[in-house]
C-alpha cells in the first residue's frame, strides 16, 4: 500500500471504521512512515477539535415557537384536509342496510314475497339443514315458518 | 359509527400534538445546535428546525420507529437544508464576511499570550472553523458535522444521509481536508498552537 492510498483512509483509521486486512495495512504502514504518522495524527487532531466545539445555546422562547408552528399545522390540516376514513364508510354502509330491512319489512318486502309461489316455499321447507343447523340442532321447520309468514295471509 | 370516525381522529390529532410538545422538549436544544452549525446563524438555524419539525409532524405516519427520533429529525433537517442551499443556488460564502453583524456570532478572541491553555485556543478556533465549514458543499459540511461534532459512527451518518458507507467515507475525509486547509491559511498561528498543545 502506498502513501496515497494509505492517506485517503487515514479519517476512516482515525475514527476507528476499519477493520480486518485494511486495519493491519495502514497500522504496518503508519509505524514506518513518518509523513503518514504526521499526516494521522493532523487528522485526530483536527476531530479533537470539531468534537470539542460548543453546542450554541437556543434563543430564548424558542421551544414554546415551535410547538405554536406544531400546533398551527394540525389547524391547517385538519381544515384542508377531510378524508373519509374506511371507519366512517363502515358506519355509513351500516345505516343503508338497516334502512334497507326497515323498508323491507314495512311493507316493500310483502310486494317481494308476493312473487313466490307456493311451491317454491314447499320447496325451501325440504330444503337440507342448513351448516348452522346442522351444527346447531335446531328444528328445520321452524326457520322456514317464519319465513313463510312474511306471504300474504 | 361516522362520529366515532371523526372523534377517533381528534383524539389522534391531540395526541399527536401532546406527543410532539415532549419530543420538541427532548430535542430542540441539540436540533439547534446542529441546525446553527450548518447554516451559520441564529437566525436561518431557527427556521430550519422550525421547518424540520413542521416536516415531522406532517409526515410522521412515515416515521421508522427502528431510527431514534433525534435521528429521524436531523435526516429531515440535512436534506432540507440541502434543498435549501441548492434552491439558493449558491453556498452561503457571503454569509461568511457578514457573520458577527447580527450579533449572533461574535467571537472574541483570547489574548494568546496571557492564556495559552487549550481551551482558549478552541474558543479562539470556533469562529474559522464555522467559516470553514460554511464553506464547504452542504453534503460534505453535513457529514462532517454529524461525525465529528455530533460523534456518530460512518453507518449511522449513512443512515441520515441516506447513501453508502463508502460516500460517507469520503466525504469526511475530503470534508477534514478542506477544514484543516482553510484553517492552515486563515489561522495559521491559533491553529498551530492548538496542535502542538494536545
Amino acid at each position: 500500500m502506498n502513501c496515497k492510498s494509505v492517506q485517503n483512509r487515514l479519517s476512516a483509521y482515525v475514527d476507528r471504521e476499519l477493520g480486518g486486512d485494511e486495519l493491519l495495512q495502514i497500522r504496518a504502514h503508519i509505524s514506518a512512515c513518518p509523513d503518514c504518522q504526521a499526516e494521522a495524527d493532523a487528522l485526530r487532531s483536527l476531530k479533537f477539535l470539531l468534537n470539542g466545539m460548543g453546542c450554541p445555546e437556543p434563543p430564548e422562547g424558542l421551544s414554546e415557537r415551535l410547538s405554536a408552528s406544531v400546533l398551527r399545522t394540525r389547524i391547517e390540516d385538519s381544515r384542508g384536509s377531510f378524508r373519509i376514513t374506511p371507519l366512517m364508510f363502515a358506519g355509513v354502509a351500516a345505516c343503508s342496510m338497516l334502512g334497507t330491512l326497515l323498508l323491507i319489512n314495512s311493507g316493500l318486502g310483502h310486494r317481494f314475497f308476493n312473487g313466490h309461489s307456493k311451491a317454491s316455499i314447499s320447496e325451501m321447507a325440504n330444503a337440507p339443514k342448513s351448516g348452522f343447523d346442522a351444527a346447531f340442532g335446531s328444528d328445520s321447520s321452524a326457520p322456514i315458518i317464519s319465513a313463510a309468514n312474511f306471504g300474504p295471509r | 359509527m361516522f362520529f366515532i370516525g371523526v372523534k377517533d381522529k381528534t383524539a389522534d390529532a391531540v395526541d399527536r400534538v401532546a406527543l410532539f410538545e415532549r419530543l420538541i422538549q427532548d430535542s430542540y436544544k441539540p436540533a439547534y445546535g446542529l441546525a446553527y452549525r450548518l447554516t451559520g446563524n441564529a437566525s436561518e438555524a431557527e427556521d430550519l428546525v422550525q421547518e424540520s419539525f413542521v416536516r415531522a409532524y406532517r409526515f410522521f405516519h412515515r416515521y421508522d420507529e427502528s431510527l431514534p427520533f433525534t435521528s429521524w429529525l436531523y435526516r429531515i433537517m440535512t436534506n432540507a437544508h440541502i434543498d435549501s442551499v441548492r434552491r439558493r443556488g449558491r453556498l452561503k460564502t457571503t454569509s461568511l464576511e457578514a457573520s458577527g453583524t447580527d450579533g449572533s456570532t461574535t467571537w472574541d478572541l483570547p489574548d494568546l499570550e496571557s492564556s495559552p491553555d487549550r481551551v482558549m485556543l478552541q474558543d479562539s478556533l470556533d469562529e474559522p472553523v464555522q467559516k470553514a465549514l460554511l464553506s464547504m458543499t452542504p453534503e460534505f459540511r453535513t457529514a462532517v458535522l454529524l461525525a465529528d461534532v455530533e460523534g456518530m459512527a460512518y453507518e449511522e451518518v449513512a443512515e441520515i444521509m441516506r447513501t453508502s458507507v463508502g460516500t460517507v467515507r469520503s466525504r469526511i475525509h475530503r470534508g477534514r481536508k478542506q477544514i484543516r486547509s482553510y484553517l492552515l491559511k486563515h489561522a495559521p498561528q491559533t491553529y498551530r498552537s492548538y496542535c502542538d498543545e494536545l
